[in-house]
């Protein structure tokens, strides 16, 4: 009898380690994945505000030279390689209220740099005091601050 | 229902606005797939995922020029027709420029 009751009480101390080592686990991972996520995002937001930093350059060189149909090409790919990686934050971060205004900024940037002067419109280089300049700059510095704040967003207090 | 794939109908490489420059333009998409369909009524889905890039003049010159050619309002363009990108911001700038034009156009 004393030994039936002395393996039930080890049986029942057994399940409760047992299940408290496996809560334990559980939220550790969860914690582990949770930190590589914001980890990923952080990442991703740096990366893609130089990647605007870089097309800034681009398109300012573009303006104010003579056509070229290479450097066209070019700024369209990383215009679109930026709004595709802006697109697949949200498979890491699912704040609306800050992604739809990332996508929004990346249509100004497109914009500001492809809407005019662009191409067939092209017809040699914009002076330097033309406004297209400080509506590039404006638009990628809007893309940057929307990028901080989901970089932020990442540690919140 | 007519299917417009940019990048396989059209071109890989959209490039400008006007159809004296070059026949892979916004102005020549427009012509060739887009308001023959939307003036009769059709539905038009348009793909604009493979090609390497969209200006925004390309862009306007397609979208928000169906809405000068055929002076319909926005809500009868985007009625009928549907647009598809794995890019989300290609997708709400179109749009952009249907309703802008649209918004010029109305007294």
């Amino acid at each position: 009898m004393s030994t039936n009751g002395g393996f039930v009480t080890w049986l029942g101390q057994a399940l409760v380690v047992g299940i408290g080592w496996f809560v334990v686990h559980r939220l550790s991972a969860a914690r582990d994945r949770d930190k590589s996520r914001r980890e990923m995002v952080v990442k991703s937001t740096d990366s893609l505000s130089d990647g605007l930093n870089t097309l800034f350059s681009s398109a300012r060189d573009y303006h104010l030279n003579s056509r070229s149909v290479e450097t066209e090409l070019a700024i369209k790919m990383a215009l679109q390689d930026l709004s595709m990686r802006v697109a697949s934050l949200s498979e890491v971060f699912s704040d609306q209220s800050v992604l739809a205004p990332c996508r929004a900024d990346i249509v100004a940037v497109r914009r500001a740099i492809s809407g005019r002067h662009f191409e067939d419109e092209h017809e040699g280089p914009l002076p330097e005091s033309d406004q297209q300049y400080q509506a590039i700059a404006e638009a990628v510095l809007q893309a940057k601050r929307t990028l901080l704040k989901v970089k932020h967003r990442q540690f919140p207090e | 229902m007519i299917f417009v794939s940019v990048a396989k109908d059209f071109t890989r490489y959209p490039s400008g606005r006007y159809i004296k420059n070059g026949d892979t333009s916004g102005q020549a998409f427009r012509e060739r797939f887009l308001e023959e369909p939307l003036r009769k009524g059709e539905s038009v889905t348009v793909d604009f995922d493979g090609t390497v890039g969209y200006g925004s003049s390309f862009l306007e010159e397609a979208f928000g020029g169906v809405v000068r050619a055929l002076n319909k309002p926005a809500d009868y363009i985007l009625e009928h027709l549907e647009l598809r990108s794995s890019d989300e911001a290609i997708l709400e700038e179109v749009k952009e420029y249907i309703r802008a034009v649209d918004s010029i156009r109305r007294p």
